[in-house]
This record gives structure tokens, sequence and C-alpha cells, in this order.
């Protein structure tokens, strides 16, 4: 127990992964506010309608990292399995009719009156800890294909199943390449993942063709310009605020494309905004944020005292920089269009508290690193 | 203290067994896919940026035009007969619609179209497209309170007919783009329709204006301009009056269709013009195509008798005859050529003037061939037959009149008395007013006035004389004897209490053109006349086709022209004229003693009712007032004033 006070003779929060959190949660707030005012007015009658919402979820979330910065994240193995409970729970609590709120055709969120809440965000960490838990707990039988692998695909498909019914492709997929870099990074055989691998890549493939959104979705991301009002419609659109925003940009708070020719510009496509507004110089800051985010998480990762604190920083790392890299490529056109929001800059309430949670973490974990 | 830290060493290093290099795999991984956004970024915001933006001016610019208001149509006394209503068009900018599939189930529904051409429309690669128009105001309200995002409401004007049927077929009507398709509306359609504006969607890619409506219009790029108002020289109250009665008259005589044009002999001017069965322009799609001919220009028949006024007018003017000549009239049968004419009535010797009364067509035959075919063709053609009047309404038929060298004997004689010819009523209704005016023959014209969008009038139609026909002596003779016709002829129906009438009745078989020759039971029954025709201010022609329970022309429209005319004199405070009437004239009574008033009474078979005594100090009726049969006049008297 002493030892959980004892860290003043640790080293200091990693500073890399303070400023870059900062700088884009800063980013976030900034561009909230520009692409959703006028949306706002439209819709609420009042300009700072999401704003204020994203306050109330950015004091939220630097509260839970406040915590989870100033615990010993050891705690965190003893909620591993309540964690796991909570979070089934929640993925089909989601799923009922009335506690689930239906937009656009999917049952993502739960209405909690003046805030909603996303279970995916938060079992997407839940499933780090718990892999990180388990992969370390486990980590003599892992030769055995049961207990070092079978069990994992498991419980960890089990979240991704119930994550695909609501249905949330995007989120499954992060959760997915997760498990399978966690496997991997955990000393699982190769023998095991590498069919898993293919597997798994079979198994988006016919997730995709089932839907015929997600086949046009596909079909759109490989020529958008073939049919530029149908389904290549918001790539063609996202591709033109790139291009008025140029190097420097048409100034912040001056984005002709959110006026409603961008759908989402404040959550899924707020990147293509900030390419609109602040230019390619502002895309090249964000992605330097990002950068530094995950070189500095991935070295408190290898510094971490123990395997646990290694898997659980790689995990929220991983989670973070995954996401963001899918969102960005996406509004840029490299993937094809999935609902993902960009981690600390769009608008969507419970993303925003669980990378800063998952911030905190990772502070935690730096702070308690080796030298 | 070492021990410990040792050992702590010695735990943390078997821990130290990090999966280094697997991390820097994974890390490296995501390295370089941040490092391909980066290089998508540069491509598409600096090094081909060519390429979004001719998308985007595509997608930033939109027009249609805007309709402009359409001019009203007004009856001279400015009363409106077309105006316009603003209704509420939808439209939409398929760029900013969200989920077209939903919306366009729920349009379909609710304006009641077939989904796929609303989904289609939603979907088009256009920024604007009508889904829409003139669409019922409780929907759109309702609508435009749902605020569906690239769904926009213009107002747009609606054509509306406040009278109804009334006038219908003269006014015509607009298609749903306000283009005139019929009538008035399709005469003047340049005129009406204005300029139309044009619309302009929001805005262009680099002008980037805020506004605060989704994906919505943003200005009227062109201002539209109204069209004119056009004024015609119908006075609707004549005209409800005409279509009363024609109506009635008709439907007594379970006719099946008439008509009914009335001018102002002076001036050309159409003061009604009527077509049965009515057609309610408002919703015009409803009827049958051909009630959208407006008969009186456009229906064409052979006149009958109607066309012995002309005969006598020529043959007068010509002094080929004077009202007193006597013609012999076979007593009912005459051979021409090949042919037998008959009268109705057998007659002996008649005057000239009893020709025409009595309408003996053997002796119309006889007044034509006297003035010789030539001669009669000359006038015939000088009142305006066989040619369009050039009236200023669509579809004017010119009626047939073939050239005198194609007319035998049995021509002549035929078209003597109206047949083998055909007119229009606005032919018969403009020669016969120039009978009335002393022998001008005037251009019968509808419109009145054309005042532009900025109030200024730009055409003001005065009197236009086309010819002189007939000499005024000539039109005072064939007055006398067409009033003659009505005071004791054929057309005593026509007959107006305390009024001059002058007439001439009509009444023609319709030729069959399928079998040839005429159909047996279908007449054409109609009266031409004017009035007062002391001081003619309406020349009225009604026709009515095929009539069953009576078919003469005397009987069918004779009683009508009496109704419309009545009625007519009377709205336009033309006062009766006492002489005429029959009755007494009421004198002055005051002072009078009781026993004058009742000396009086007896004398003239007044019945008074007298109250008080002494002397006269009221009267009703008042001094110079008609007494009407049947009338009991009050008389009051009181003592020594």
């Amino acid at each position: 127990m002493l030892e959980i006070f004892s860290s003043s003779k640790a080293k200091a929060y990693d500073i890399g992964v303070i400023v870059s959190a900062v700088f884009l949660t800063a980013v976030g707030v900034l561009m909230v506010y520009s692409t959703s005012s006028i949306y706002s007015l439209e819709m609420y009658g009042n300009a700072n309608y999401f704003l204020m919402r994203h306050a109330i979820y950015l004091a939220i979330g630097l509260a839970s990292m406040i915590i989870l910065m100033r615990i010993d994240y050891r705690l965190l193995r003893k909620f591993v399995y309540p964690a796991y409970l909570l979070g089934l729970v929640l993925l089909i609590a989601v799923l009922v009719p009335g506690i689930g709120k239906e937009v656009g055709g999917a049952r993502r969120w739960i209405d909690l009156g003046l805030l909603t809440f996303q279970p995916s965000e938060f079992a997407k960490y839940i499933l780090v800890l718990y892999l990180a838990h388990s992969l370390t707990k486990k980590r003599d039988k892992l030769d055995n294909f049961i207990v070092g692998f079978a069990s994992h695909i498991l419980i960890a498909g089990v979240f991704v199943i119930l994550v695909l019914l609501e249905p949330d492709f995007g989120t499954a997929t992060i959760m997915l390449v997760t498990l399978f870099f966690m496997l991997f990074i955990g000393e699982v055989k190769m023998k095991y993942l590498v069919p898993v691998g293919i597997v798994s890549v079979i198994f988006l493939c016919l997730a995709v063709i089932t839907k015929g959104y997600r086949m046009n979705r596909v079909m759109s991301f490989l020529d958008p310009w073939q049919d530029p009002l149908g389904s290549g419609y918001q790539a063609i659109q996202s591709f033109i605020a790139f291009a008025l925003g140029g190097v420097s940009g048409t100034g912040l708070g001056d984005s002709s494309q959110k006026l409603f020719f961008l759908p989402q510009a404040h959550t899924d496509f707020i990147f293509s905004i900030i390419g609109e507004e602040l230019g390619f110089i502002g895309i090249v800051l964000v992605l330097i944020g990002f950068g530094v985010l995950l070189v500095r998480g991935l070295k408190v990762s290898l510094r971490a005292p123990d395997l646990f604190g290694c898997y659980l920083v790689f995990g929220c790392v991983i989670l973070i920089a995954l996401q963001a890299g899918i969102n960005m490529a996406v509004a840029v056109g490299l993937f094809p269009t999935k609902g993902l929001t960009l981690p600390f800059i769009s608008y969507g309430g419970t993303s925003l508290i669980a990378t800063l949670s998952a911030v905190g973490v990772i502070l935690n974990v730096s702070r308690s690193g080796l030298k | 203290m070492k021990p410990k830290k040792s050992s702590k060493r010695i735990s943390l290093g078997r821990e130290l067994d990090r999966p280094r290099w697997k991390i820097t795999i994974v890390g490296s991984f995501l390295l370089v896919l941040f490092v391909a956004v980066c290089i998508k970024a540069l491509d598409l915001q600096v090094l081909d940026r060519e390429r979004a933006f001719t998308i985007a001016r595509k997608q930033h610019h939109g027009s249609s035009t805007l309709l402009p208001r359409r001019g009203k149509i007004l009856d001279r006394n400015m009363k409106e007969l077309a105006v316009n209503v603003e209704i509420k068009s939808v439209f939409a900018n398929p760029y900013a619609v969200k989920n077209p599939a939903e919306l366009s189930n729920m349009l379909s529904s609710k304006l009641g179209l077939p989904e796929k051409s609303v989904l289609q429309k939603l979907t088009s690669k256009s920024s604007f497209v009508w889904i829409s128009r003139l669409v019922d105001p409780a929907v759109t309200t309702e609508l435009e309170k749902m605020k569906i995002d690239g769904i926009g409401f213009i107002d747009e004007p609606k054509r509306v007919y406040p009278n109804g049927p009334l006038m219908g077929q003269l006014i015509g009507f607009t298609n749903i783009d306000s283009t005139g398709i019929e009538g008035i509306e399709y005469r003047y359609d340049g005129l009406l329709i204005g300029k139309p504006g044009k619309i302009t969607l929001k805005r262009d890619a680099h002008g980037r204006k805020i506004i605060n409506n989704p994906g919505i219009v943003e200005d009227f790029g062109e201002e539209k301009t109204s069209g004119h108002d056009i004024i015609l020289t119908i006075d609707s109250q004549i005209q409800h009056i005409v279509e009363r009665e024609l109506k009635d008259g008709i439907e007594k005589m379970n006719g099946e269709k008439g008509m009914a044009i009335l001018l102002d002999p002076e001036t050309g001017e159409v003061l009604a013009m009527a077509t049965y069965p009515f057609l309610d322009p408002n919703k015009y799609g409803e009827y049958p195509l051909d009630y959208r001919r407006n008969f009186p220009v456009w229906y064409t028949f052979e006149p009958g008798s109607t066309m012995k006024t002309f005969l006598a007018a020529s043959a007068l003017q010509e002094k080929a005859a004077s009202p007193s000549t006597e013609f012999y009239c076979e007593n009912g049968r005459r051979r021409v050529g090949a042919k037998i004419i008959k009268d109705v009535h057998p007659y002996g010797t008649l005057t000239f003037a009893d020709v025409i009364r009595v309408s003996s067509n053997i002796c119309a035959s006889k007044i034509g061939e006297l003035l010789g075919r030539e001669k009669y063709y000359s006038y015939l053609k000088k009142f305006g037959f066989g040619d369009k009047t050039g009236i200023d309404v669509p579809g004017e038929s010119s009626g047939r009149l073939t050239s005198p060298k194609s007319w035998g004997k049995i021509e002549l004689a035929t078209i003597s008395f109206g047949q083998g010819v055909s007119v229009t009523a606005l032919q018969l209704a403009s020669g016969l007013s120039a009978i009335a005016n002393g022998g001008y023959l005037m251009k019968p014209h509808l419109v009145k006035k054309i005042i532009g969008p900025d109030g200024n009038v730009i055409r003001d139609n005065v009197p236009e004389v086309e010819s002189r026909v007939i000499s005024y002596d000539t039109s005072v003779d064939m007055t006398r004897i067409m009033e003659r016709v009505v005071e004791e002829g054929t057309g005593k129906k026509a007959a107006i209490p305390g009024y001059k009438v002058a007439g001439k009745t009509g009444t023609a078989q319709i030729p069959d053109p399928v079998n040839g020759g005429y159909y047996p039971d279908r007449y054409i029954a109609s009266f031409i006349g004017f009035a007062p025709s002391d001081d003619p201010k309406i020349t009225l022609v009604v026709v009515v086709e095929a009539p069953k329970k009576m078919t003469h022309g005397g009987s069918v429209s004779a009683p009508i022209f009496k109704q419309i005319a009545e009625k007519v004199l009377f709205h336009m405070g033309i006062s009766p004229r006492k002489d005429l009437v029959g009755a007494k004239i009421m004198p002055d009574l005051s002072g009078k003693s009781v026993r004058d008033i009742l000396k009086w009474s007896e004398q003239e078979g007044i019945k008074v009712q007298v109250k008080g005594s002494g002397y006269v100090t009221e009267q009703s009726p008042s001094p110079g007032d008609m007494i009407k049969e049947g009338m009991v006049c009050s008389i009051e008297l009181k003592q020594n004033i």
C-alpha cells in the first residue's frame, strides 16, 4: 500500500502526452463551436447549444482524467470483471427500444435527458482493460489455445457482436483491430493470430456485403466521382472542403461547406472543416498532435513498471490513435465512410469523456514508469 | 535498503521483458497512416484543388425562373374577372436533403404524388427542383412547420376567376405555368404575363455569405415585372343578366346549346358575350374540350330569316325597292329552277315592309332577284359576312359566303332567305349595329384599355369605323320595318313595354354534314334586334341550337331577347317611354277638391283611395309618374291650408 503513495520518487507525468492532449482538446472546443453554431442556431435557436454541451462533457472528462491520473492504476485490475459486466449490461440495454435512442437507423445512444451516453465508447476501453489484465494474468498459459487465445476471442467477440448489432460498424472495427494488436503484443502465438486475422477480414467483408449501405460506401470510396450526388456525396463534399481551405485555410469560422453541404460537420467530418478553415497548416498541426500522443504514449507503455500497465497504456493509445487515423483517413478519402468521431476534437460527448479518461490512465502509468 | 532495492530490480527486471519491437511495429503502422493522411491532404488542398472546385461551382450555382404577377382582367367598371392569389409551391435542393428515401415517402403521401417520382426529384443532379406547384395552403403550412432541410417554399401566383363560370369561355384560362391557353388569357398572354424573374441558389463556392436558411434560395436574381392589366368592354352585370336569361330560356325550350352577344351599336363595344353551356375556368379541366369554344365568335350556322334584314337593307339602299313596293307571294309556293320555295303561311300580295314582317321566303327570293347577286353579295360583304370581324379574342370563324359567280338561281334565292350561307352571331350583331347606328359598320372589340405595370394606360381603344354600309335614310326605313316585326309580325314576343324594339326572327334547319341535306327536326332559332330603336343603346343577338319544345325563332329566342333587353335597359338607366306604355300618367292633383278627384277618377277609370277632407296635399304616385294597371292611387286631403 505504501508504494501507492511513494510516487514522489518516480518521474513526473509525460509532458508530451499532456501537451498533445491539451492542444487537441483546445482545437476541439474551437472547431465544435465553429462547426455547430449555425446548425445550433437553426435547430435550437441558440448558437451555443452544442458548445455548452461540449463544455459539460469536457468538464466531466477532465474530472475523470484527474481521478484516473491520481489513483494507482493497478487498482483498476480489481474492477476488471465488474467493468466487463457493466459494459455487457449497457451494450445490451442500448439495443432495447425505449432505452436506446434511435438516430438515423442506429441505436447507439442512451438518452440521459440533458446528455446522451454512448456505451460502446466505454466498452472499447473496458475491453482494453480486460485484455491487459487477462494477458498479464495468463502470461504463462498463452501457448494454450483455449486459455491463451479462444477465451479472449470469445469475451471480446461478445462486445464486438453487440456493437455490430447497434449497428456501429466503425467502433466494431476499431475494437477488432485493437484486439488483434493486443493479442499480438501479448505474446499470443502467431499460429493462432494469423488465421484469426484472416477470419476477421473475411468477417468484415461479409458484414460489408450483407448491408447495402456499407457496400455503397465501399464502392463510392473506390471512385467517389462516379456518383458525386449519391453514394460519393459525403466524400466529394469533404474534398471540396479541403480544396477550399488550401494551404492556410479560409479562417476560423469561415467554412462554407459546414453550411449543410457537408453533413455531420461537427462530428464525423470535423477534420474536413479543419482543413477548410485552418488549411493544410491546421491539418499538419492536428496530425502532429496525434503523432506526438502516439509516440509518447507508446513510450509510456514501454516504460510501464509492469506488464499490465504496458498493455493497458498500449491499448488506450492504440484506441485513440487508430480511431483518429481512421477518421482522418475517411475525411481525406483514404478509407470508406464510417461513423467514427475524431477523438478530442469531434463533438460527441461520451467519446470525449472516454478519451480524456484514457489519457488519465496513460498519464498515471507515465508517472509510475521506469526511469 | 539495498537488498530490497535490488530485489525490486530483479522483479522488475523479469517484467521488463517488454514486447518492444512489436509495439514499435504497431506504432509505425499507425504513424504511416498519419503520414498517408497528410500526403492525401496535401494533394487535396494544394496539389489538385481544381477538380473539387469544378464540382463545387456546379453545386453552389443553381437557378430557376420565377413567375411574375400576371396582369388582371377587369370589366369596364373595374370589377375583377381574373386575379391572382399567392399560393405556395414546394421545391427542393437535393444537395441539402438528408434522407431522400424517408423524405420522398413523407412528401408523396402529403402531396398525393407518386413516391418514385418524388424520390427521383430528390436525388436529381440539380440544386433546384420543383416538387409540387401551387399546393393546398393547409399542406404547405404543415410542411413549413416541419423545417425540413433542403425543402423550401416559394409564393407563386395562381389564377383565380372570382365570378366562376361567368363568361368563362370568353375570359379563357391559364395552365399551371400561368400561360394563357384560351380566351382573353390566350389572346393577350404576351401582355398579361409580365417578365419572369430568376432565382439563384444560395452562394457560390468563393462567396462565403452566411445565411440561416439551410440550402435554400438566397436571392431573387432578376426582378420580375408584373403583367399588364386588361380592361374589357364587358359589363359583368349585363353579362350576368344575359347568361341568366339565356340559360332560363334555353332550359325552358329543352335546347342544347345557345349563345348571346350584346353590343353597343354606337361604338362596337361588346357589353356581353355568352356561351351556354357555361364553363368555369377555375376548373376547366373538368369540362369536355368542346365546352371551351366561345360560341358567339366561333360557332357558324345558317342564319335563316334574320338574313332578310340585310337583304332588305341592301335593296332599300340600292333603291331596288321602297318599303311600299308590292310583291306577289305566289300563295305559298314558287318554283325556282328545279326547286320549290315555300312560305309557312301562304300570302298574296304584300308590301316590301310586310314581306319582312311576315318573313316570306318567296318574296325574299324575288327581292334578291331584283337586287342581283353581285350587288347582294357586295352588301353582305360590306355588312361583314364571310370575313372575320377581327375581334380581339381567339377562335373567330369567318363563316361561309361563296362567290356570287358560283350562285345559280337557286343559290341566289336561298341565300336571300338565309340558307346556303353561314354566319357567326358576332357578324349578325355587328351588321345589325350598322342598321341601328345610322349606317356605320363599327369594329367590334372586347378590350377597352390596357394598363401597364407602372399604372400607365398603354392602350385606350376608341370606337373604330370600318365602313359606311347604308345611308341614314335607309337605316331609318329599316328600323321602322323591323319595329313592325316586333309590333305586329313574327317577333311579337320580343316586345318590351315602354320601349321601341326593332328585330327580326330567324329559324333555320341545321345542315346534316354526314348525309347531306338538313336534319328534319333540328333548328337554329334566333332573334336579332336593337333597342330602344328610337335611340339604340344595345344590339342583341340570341341564338339557340336545337330547341325541342318549340322551334321558331319568334317563340324561342324572341322571349329571351325580351327578358335580356328589358333588364339590361333598366340596368343602363334607360327609362321607358311613358307614351308607349299605354299607361296613364298621374297628373298634379294638388289643390283639387274631393269632387274634382272623384270626377277625374271616373273619367279616367282609375281607382282612388281618399283620406281626409278639404283639398289635396299629398298624392301617390307623384305627378308625372305612370299609373300601372290595377293600381290604386292614394290621395290625402286637408282643410284650408
